[in-house]
């Protein structure tokens, strides 16, 4: 009886961490459809290929750069998206009427226009005022497009705290800011981080919109090929698979990060495929503070270029990589990515990590961070095409 | 017995819409005093609470703590919470936080205490209110007798001058009601001016020199517990403990 209200309690106060999962056959059915749906993407791909490498093979690898675009342009998108969409969700829930008002607008006008013609707007009828680059044109569109949403699933988020804890900590003499920091956010930023990972799919998705803008993403290479060689079938079927397969993978990343939230301090197993998804949102979390520190080096790269450029972004990105691991540690025991999917480096708070524990996770963690980070590392904001460098797969040259 | 009460509410006026809420309550406190405000739902005692800290801004009429005016700008009114405790019907613990973070958030923010400071004082709260061994818990996984304490330790780490407690043990099953109560106790018993909230009749009894009643924003009778509950002078006061009292 005790134990029974006690759960109702937290239920009541804490709405995430409810696990009503045995009502729901629902997940049973979804979890059952993606394994059918991954391995069966996995298998054609690497059947076609294996014993029909003309034309597959040609096509992986001339769509291939194209997601490494793909990728790009999410990326710098989503760290811009995720800024604006802070503002817009902090202005949402503000007490100030001008912040306020603006942020609703921005919201209310940007998510009535569909993103692909806020696409040509910004690159074709603004060319009126000033001239973007397709590059630039294409970040702008989708991170304002998703800064209005993005800052909708912050709104939603920051309401859904219960207004007692905003009491509470006003009562004890915080200032309204320092109980947003310390009290508010902190919550809701459970609440929000699985609806900002399915953004990030959604965007990934997307972004193949940016094609109209002569951006070569995937879907472009894809297009690119077929009206050279007419294997329409074939390039579009495996331009769909590959779409797929990602997207498969980022959203049972945020699966694990949903119900990472609820098992925290809980004692569940905690699987392989727990550990891969943390170690994906690290690397997405990492190539967002990669992505702001190589822009601010960039120009003592170009300073420093008797070395390969190459080698000082690897550089760069490893010691980036172990002062986030480090940091992290120190200062909270676990990485963003491992707080997300809620696992515990070690059970009991406060016990630091011995030396070879600390090594190990590191191993694990950073041995595949230059293969990802590489793919924005490609970006270059003149717009030089990115297929130039993989010459051997460029069709339109011969 | 202090000269001047360390709470002055004076021609206290609230309105939500159309609903008045309070109207026209004056009220002293003296400073070690323990005053019970019992009511039926509705009857604006939990506003008149939230008005006392300004949770809830009065639309009109004047409140002084500790002899000074409370204004309503921001600085000010932080400073005075600074000084009065509040303490939940919901217990609103912060649950991303453990018992320690709860009690220490206040005053390391507020006051700029050193985290050492604010953790040796949180653990001597949470001896006081008897759960020493809940120090490193997250608020899920206290009973909520448990999570009352640990909020009444929160708010005694600001070290108050005043506490008010709403409704305290109104969501609390009843095994748990008396760890509560006890706690409470103590504190009245130490010198603690406190304003409550509650209809537990044995703590006012025990603890408190004047209980109020309240009734359609307005007080009605102010009285020690013991006449109140044995010789009620108004018709409505006497409606409604034969109503609470069964």
């Amino acid at each position: 009886m005790k134990a029974e209200s006690h759960t109702k309690h937290a239920v009541h106060h804490h709405g995430w961490q409810q696990d009503d999962s045995a009502l729901i056959p629902r997940e049973r059915s979804l979890m059952i459809a993606w394994w059918i749906a991954i391995v069966a993407a996995i298998v054609f791909i690497a059947g076609v290929v294996l014993f029909k490498p003309v034309p597959y093979q040609e096509i992986i690898g001339f769509i291939g750069d194209g997601l490494v675009v793909t990728f790009q342009i999410t990326i710098v998108s989503m760290t811009f998206a995720l800024i604006l969409g802070l503002v817009a969700g902090l202005g949402r829930t503000a007490t100030n009427s001008f912040f306020n008002i603006l942020t609703s607008l921005y919201v209310e006008v940007i998510r009535g226009i569909p993103l692909l013609a806020q696409l040509f707007w910004i690159y074709y009828a603004m060319s009126r005022f000033i001239r973007l680059g397709p590059q630039v044109s294409a970040v702008l569109g989708l991170s304002i497009c998703y800064g209005a949403y993005i800052g909708e699933t912050f709104r939603a988020g920051i309401q859904s705290i219960p207004k007692g804890q905003m009491e509470a900590a006003r009562a004890l003499g915080l200032t309204r800011g320092q109980a947003m920091r310390y009290v508010i956010i902190p919550q809701a930023v459970r609440v929000i981080l699985p609806p900002v990972g399915n953004e990030f799919i959604a965007m990934l998705k997307d972004s193949s919109l940016v094609s109209v803008l002569a951006i070569s993403d995937m879907l472009r290479r894809g297009r690119e090929y077929a009206s050279r060689t007419f294997a329409y079938f074939e390039t579009y079927t495996l331009v769909a698979l590959v779409y797929l397969l990602v997207t498969l993978i980022f959203s049972r990343v945020v699966y694990y990060i949903e119900h990472g939230m609820s098992r925290q301090d809980k004692e569940k197993p905690v699987t392989l495929m727990h550990r891969l998804a943390g170690v994906v949102v690290d690397l997405v979390v990492l190539d967002f503070i990669g992505l702001i520190v190589y822009a601010l080096i960039q120009p003592l790269v170009l300073v420093v270029a008797e070395l390969q450029v190459y080698t000082v972004l690897l550089i760069v990105m490893l010691v980036v990589g172990l002062i986030y691991l480090l940091f992290f540690w120190t200062r909270a025991g676990r990485t963003p990515g491992m707080m997300a999917v809620g696992l515990q480096l070690f059970p009991e708070k406060g016990e630091h990590p011995t030396l070879s524990q600390a090594l190990k996770r590191l191993l694990f963690l950073i041995l595949p961070l230059p293969g990802l980070s590489l793919l924005w590392m490609l970006w270059s904001p003149t717009g030089e095409a990115l297929h130039d460098r993989f010459a051997g797969t460029y069709v339109g040259r011969d | 017995m202090s000269t001047t009460p360390i709470v002055q509410i004076r021609n206290l006026h609230k309105r939500f819409g159309r609903v008045h809420a309070l109207n026209d309550v004056s009220l002293d406190v003296e400073a070690g005093e323990v005053v019970v405000i019992i009511g039926p739902s509705g009857s604006g005692k939990s506003t008149l609470l939230r008005c006392i800290n300004w949770l809830e801004v009065p639309t009109s009429g004047t409140i002084s703590i500790d002899g000074v005016e409370v204004r309503g700008d921001d600085r000010q009114v932080n400073q005075m919470r600074a000084e009065v405790g509040m303490v939940f019907q919901q217990f609103n613990l912060f649950p991303h936080m453990t018992a320690t973070e709860n009690i220490i958030l206040g005053p390391m923010t507020v006051r700029k205490w050193e985290r050492d400071r604010a953790v040796t004082l949180a653990h001597q709260l949470l001896d006081k209110v008897g759960i020493p061994e809940k120090a490193d818990v997250y608020p899920e996984q206290l009973s909520g007798g448990q999570q009352q304490r640990v909020a009444i330790a929160r708010s005694l780490a600001m070290e108050p001058k005043i506490m008010l407690f709403d409704e305290p043990t109104s969501a609390l099953d009843p095994e748990m009601i008396k760890e509560v109560l006890d706690v409470m106790l103590d504190l009245a018993r130490e010198g603690m001016t406190m304003i409550v909230v509650s209809h537990e009749m044995g703590f006012a009894r025990n603890a408190a020199k004047r209980i109020v009643f309240m009734d359609q924003g307005q007080i009605i009778e102010m009285t020690t517990p013991e006449l109140l509950y044995t010789a009620p002078q108004h018709e409505r006061t006497k409606r409604f403990l034969s109503q609470i009292l069964h």
